[in-house]
């Protein structure tokens, strides 16, 4: 974290659903738009067999997308394990290199290749960053900022960054993308492989809903990854993040309600609204607890709603 | 000298000269590998070369099919089932200390000091190799229960330590430079350029594979890196990438990168239900059962939920790891251990599934090409299996 105070940028994190080219386009260039927005994360985390036209597609919408004047983050694949992956993400910070973007590193690989290329990186919620010893090691291979692991308490955040010399970024809203698999578990719902998927993930931008045989709400499955059932959201806590030595909060972008949480988001940032009008705003009448959880900011369960 | 009850002087004898007499090359060039890795005398490397045996000082050669089997590296929870172990025939015992620095931090589980000093001795004396697991992340807390515990197992001669956090590698390294070091499965490292950062950064030996990859792609990452691979082969079947799932936390507050458990027994509840045995996890239906089915305990991915309409095992059916049928395929990919889980289990599971694997990898190593894992092998790890039924997971890319 840096010693002079800088105001709260607001980030909207890589899409994590599966949606077809067409559709990412067209949500990021309306996001280029906006200007409560400060830095756009682009680029397939979770399945590369959705990233049908690759690298080039990737990096021509982010140089798109830089003309509007926001920080561009090519991320990368959070557990490449074929050859072709590997490559991808040489190939993203090859790019990020010719073009001076940072790339956002979700997986080990992603920190041995941009620390070799010598490209600066995000180290994303994919690598487990517990320690300030882990922190370290990142930062000197290149890590200009961090998001901490999602299970870590917020209070624990200035434990582990403390005054090391990168930013934080604070993951703040939207569903949280728990694990992953080899399995895809979209194909084993629909009945089908993970080999002969049939992008069955693009007809479900939101994920598909996992329910406990009682009929509770359980979880969002996401292809190879499992997420929250419910967006997870610190809106009403966004001054004390702040006092955490957050430099960043992430946005994780779903097909539902995203203008209303950007806009939201950013008033309680500037203070013209409050964070708690915001959050009551954002719940749309419903008890906060029916809509969102919040209990790993408390250091408690996940799925949990924990009130102020 | 890997025969039973060997005493310490003879045992020091024997390491003398790692190759006796009559000895089958097969053999021999194992017990030059055990050799060199215990006396860490990678030195002798350049001299043994000037007298034409450079090969078996690459790892290339020492974990090649022809020439070496796989070491069968099996579960310690305590004492009774280290020397269970042992005696079953395991090349290596893996054990953890009784805190929150190991990925089983369950309760009765694991070693104190005395405990483990004795089962180091134990193991050595009867000629087997002792890995120490330090792989949760001490986070914010006061490391020194990590810090202490890796050296300890430095100090009671354990003969690798397993990690997985960038802070305890590197602590590690500094501290206990001749402490061979591996990477914990815990850590996720799934490809070979994970694998090749670490080798760089702190000099990992050995890295232990997440349960995520083909058996295909081990073989491959195997061929671009120096560091050891070692998969899981038998036991309880993770079908998440470890270190990489926050489902317990999620639901129970306690996970295994920051806690050390997955399910935690404390959350676990069986209520009765209308005449059904509902099984919960901190308030959280996991799973039904009809009275008089066997409840099976309820480990998330395992658990029967809804999705698409369907009910039924979304994540992944209540099978156990079981790669038997693979073990030519194993050898010819060249990995260097083969683990088998299970540290929460007693010593008669132990005994009954390293006799089990024993027999397999002797059998498949005296003749590959005509091995076939016996039905008798597979009906034992049938019965010992929590779920009565195996899979090889995503060793095999239809399982996905």
């Amino acid at each position: 974290m840096n010693d002079i105070a800088r105001p709260l940028r607001l980030g909207v994190g890589p899409l994590l659903f599966g949606w077809p080219e067409r559709d990412i386009r067209d949500l990021y260039l309306e996001l280029a738009e906006k200007r409560e927005v400060d830095i756009l994360y682009l680029g397939e985390v979770v399945c590369s067999k959705r990233s049908i036209s690759g690298v080039t597609w990737q990096v021509e919408l982010a140089r798109e997308l830089a003309a509007s004047g926001k920080e561009i983050v090519l991320s990368t694949l959070a557990m490449p394990t074929a050859a072709h992956e590997l490559q991808a993400i040489r190939d993203v910070a090859i790019a990020a290199k010719e073009h001076d973007l940072l790339i956002e590193a979700n997986d080990m690989a992603a920190v041995a290749i941009a620390s070799e290329m010598g490209v600066d990186f995000v180290a994303g919620p994919h690598l487990n960053i517990y320690s300030r010893g882990a922190l370290d090691c990142l930062c000197r291979h290149g890590a200009k900022r961090a998001v901490l692991p999602l299970e870590l308490p917020a209070r624990d955040i200035t434990a582990v960054a403390g005054d090391a010399q990168v930013q934080i970024e604070y993951f703040a809203h939207g569903k949280l993308p728990l694990t992953f698999s080899a399995r895809c578990y979209t194909a084993r719902a629909e009945g089908l492989s993970k080999r002969d998927c049939r992008h069955v993930c693009f007809l479900n931008p939101d994920g598909v809903e996992m329910r406990t045989l009682d009929g509770g709400g359980f979880s969002t499955i996401n292809g190879i990854q499992i997420m929250s059932q419910m967006p997870f959201t610190a809106l009403d806590h966004i001054a004390e993040i702040a006092g955490f030595g957050v430099d960043v909060l992430r946005i994780s972008p779903q097909a539902s309600g995203l203008d209303d949480v950007i806009r939201l988001f950013r008033a309680a940032m500037d203070g013209v609204m409050a964070a708690s009008d915001a959050l009551h705003a954002l719940s749309k009448g419903r008890e906060p607890g029916d809509a969102f959880c919040n209990g790993y900011y408390h250091g408690r369960q996940g799925r949990l709603w924990v009130g102020k | 000298m890997c025969s039973k009850h060997i005493h310490e002087k003879q045992r020091r004898r024997a390491q003398k000269c790692p190759v006796p007499k009559g000895c089958a090359p097969n053999e021999a060039m194992q017990r030059c590998s055990s050799f060199i890795w215990n006396h860490q005398i990678f030195f002798l490397a350049p001299c043994l070369a000037s007298f034409g045996a450079a090969t078996i000082c690459t790892k290339l050669v020492l974990t090649s099919p022809n020439f070496l089997k796989p070491e069968l590296v099996c579960p310690a929870g305590n004492l009774p089932a280290l020397k269970a172990a042992v005696d079953a025939g395991g090349d290596t015992v893996y054990m953890g200390f009784r805190n929150a620095s190991n990925a089983r931090n369950f309760e009765g589980l694991n070693f104190d000091r005395d405990e483990a000093e004795a089962g180091i001795a134990y193991a050595h004396d009867r000629g087997a190799r002792v890995f120490v697991a330090v792989n949760t992340s001490p986070g914010i807390y006061d490391a020194s229960a990590w810090t202490s515990s890796i050296d300890m197992a430095s100090e009671l001669g354990a003969d690798a330590i397993i990690l997985s956090d960038m802070a305890l590698l590197g602590y590690a390294k500094e501290r206990h430079p001749r402490l061979r070091r591996h990477l914990s499965v815990q850590a996720s490292a799934c490809n070979y350029e994970s694998l090749n950062f670490y080798a760089r950064e702190f000099g990992i030996r050995r890295a232990v594979m997440p349960r995520v990859l083909t058996l295909d792609a081990i073989r491959d990452i195997g061929s671009r890196t120096s560091v050891e691979i070692e998969i899981f082969v038998s036991g309880g079947l993770c079908v998440m990438a470890e270190g990489r799932c926050w489902l317990s936390s999620y639901v129970t507050g306690d996970s295994p990168n920051m806690r050390g458990v997955c399910s935690p027994a404390h959350a676990v509840r069986f209520e009765e239900q209308e005449g059904t045995l509902e099984v919960k996890l901190d308030g959280v239906l996991v799973n039904r059962f009809a009275p008089d089915a066997p409840a099976a305990y309820p480990t998330l991915c395992k658990g029967r939920f809804e999705a698409c309409g369907m009910e039924g095992h979304v994540m992944e059916d209540p099978y156990s790891l079981n790669a038997l049928d693979m073990l030519p395929q194993i050898f010819e990919a060249g990995i260097a251990g083969l683990k088998i889980e299970g540290r929460q289990r007693g010593k008669h599971y132990v005994r009954e599934v390293v006799s089990t694997w024993r027999a397999a990898v002797d059998t498949c190593a005296a003749d590959p090409k005509s091995y076939v894992a016996s039905p008798e092998w597979m009906a034992r790890l049938a019965a010992t299996s929590e779920g009565g039924a195996h899979t090889a997971g995503a060793y095999v890319d239809e399982w996905r």
